[in-house]
């Protein structure tokens, strides 16, 4: 079964790129026809998404929190003010709508998902490091998104704190704690073996979940976004230059800090590879404003693309630095 | 002379309490002259980077995933064997898969070393921590565990 289930993770996530493209296509095409209200769905696919992230997650790689706790620290600035404060910085410099500026800092604030481990692993990257970083930044979400949106744009756009904070708490809590009792009680139930063999299937599973996230997402803003064609590619070039400008600062926080490449890589792709399936649930949930939801199904579009960029780009200057000082 | 210690395990998880570990391992040169240098890939490392690899739908076998981090880690143990051997130390390399502690007692059984050097992870010195906690789950089974003297380096 293993093999199968192997197979049919190698083919969906290959073409990862194709299925958010198609389902922001269908999205708009079929939200225009049929004015879908699929709203309701998001928070459990988010669930879903964060509770197949957490059930292959072994307790023990908390431990190397001690080991690192220098990359870690970096990590956290990284993820958690750098991000955020570019994103805030960017989009209030170039786009006149604070709602849309408040949506950029919401994609910027979310913590990173599961594909900050997944580039971290094909970069040669400390795997374990990028994992931590997840998890770490998954819980202090609950405080800290709200907190950073109330700061950064609180006195442009109305921030419902505590919807915020209750949002997050059930779209966060609620599935890391079902994920680890899953995976505690399989440990004592001597099923360690079923999530062995369904390990290959939770990273399609959560896959599937974000895609769906992004179809109602499309769906929901389909009008606006047919209609006002120019307002969508302008956001776009702004998400461009966002992820270029996040990946760039990365670099050089990692290099200032002087973190070796394997540590520079998760705390880079941490602070551009974010969660926006969350952002999107809570731009649903707590904003009632199109131009926050456009802003995340902008960063949908490019974060992907650009990480493929700098997949080609970033080892070259990283791994120069190690050469350097290895000399 | 003989020398008084002869041959040491220093185990490393390429942490920054291993390097410091390392630096303790060269303070006895005068006393020895071997050193087995050993990383363990334990359960945990392994899952992460299959799970990363499944996330890019990269995934091969495990068998693949073992070969890579052994290669890996093998690269870093040769840069921690040139700085051992250029204080003239005789240099054994050794990567090896399962629970770290069981497989450093088990290396420094077949080996026959005399002494054991490990570095600590742990929580800072103002908390309140068990021994396990101060030193490190690994490092303090080791010390439970073995029937060798053990240095454990903070």
């Amino acid at each position: 079964m293993k093999k199968k289930l192997i197979r049919l993770n190698v083919f969906f996530r290959k073409y990862m790129t194709l299925w958010v493209f198609l389902s922001i296509f269908l999205g708009l095409v079929l939200g225009y026809t049929f004015r879908l209200k699929l709203n309701f769905l998001i928070l459990p696919l988010v669930f879903l998404m964060i509770y197949v992230m957490i059930v292959p997650t072994p307790f023990s790689l908390f431990a190397r929190v001690f080991m690192s706790p220098k990359e870690i620290i970096l990590g956290l600035v990284n993820i958690l003010i750098v991000a955020p404060l570019v994103a805030f910085a960017i989009s209030s410099a170039l786009l006149a709508n604070n709602f849309t500026t408040a949506g950029f800092t919401l994609a910027g604030a979310v913590p990173p998902g599961g594909m900050n481990a997944a580039w971290t692993g094909l970069l040669g990257g400390n795997v374990p490091l990028a994992i931590v970083l997840q998890a770490i930044t998954l819980i202090i979400s609950v405080i800290q998104v709200p907190y950073t949106l109330k700061i950064l744009v609180g006195t442009y756009v109305s921030v419902p704190v505590n919807l915020l904070m209750r949002s997050l708490a059930v779209l966060v809590f609620l599935p890391l704690t079902a994920g680890f009792l899953t995976r505690e009680m399989a440990i004592r139930g001597g099923k360690e073996n079923l999530i062995e063999d369904l390990r290959p299937l939770f990273p399609v599973l959560s896959g599937l979940a974000a895609l769906a996230v992004v179809f109602i997402a499309a769906s929901l803003q389909a009008k606006k976004i047919v209609s006002n064609p120019a307002f969508i590619s302008h956001t776009v070039v702004v998400a461009l230059l966002y992820y270029a400008i996040l990946f760039v600062t990365g670099t050089v926080i990692s290099r200032l800090a002087k973190l070796n490449y394997e540590n520079a890589i998760p705390v880079v792709y941490g602070g551009a590879t974010k969660n926006l399936s969350i952002a999107i649930a809570l731009a649903v949930s707590a904003f009632h404003n199109s131009g926050v939801i456009l802003a995340i199904i902008a960063c949908f579009m490019v974060q992907m693309p650009m990480a493929s960029v700098f997949f080609r780009i970033l080892p070259k200057i990283l791994a120069a630095k190690d050469r350097q000082q290895d000399l | 002379m003989k020398k008084v210690v002869g041959k040491i395990l220093y185990a490393t998880d390429f942490s920054s309490q291993s390097e410091k570990a390392a630096d303790f391992v060269k303070a006895l040169k005068p006393v020895c002259n071997k050193v087995v240098v050993l990383h363990v890939v334990d359960r945990a490392t392994l899952e992460a980077y299959e799970d990363a690899m499944l996330w890019s739908g990269k995934f091969e076998s495990r068998d693949k995933l073992v070969e890579m981090l052994t290669k890996k880690a093998e690269s870093k143990l040769r840069k921690i064997a040139e700085k051992f051997e250029n204080e003239s130390f005789e240099v054994e390399l050794s990567v090896e898969l399962g629970k770290p502690w069981r497989v450093i007692l088990n290396i420094a059984g077949r080996e026959k070393v005399d002494l054991i050097v490990i570095g600590s992870h742990g929580c800072s010195q103002n908390s309140l921590c068990d021994l396990e906690a101060v030193i490190g789950s690994t490092a303090e089974k080791v010390v439970r565990h073995s029937n060798l003297p053990v240095v454990v380096v903070k």
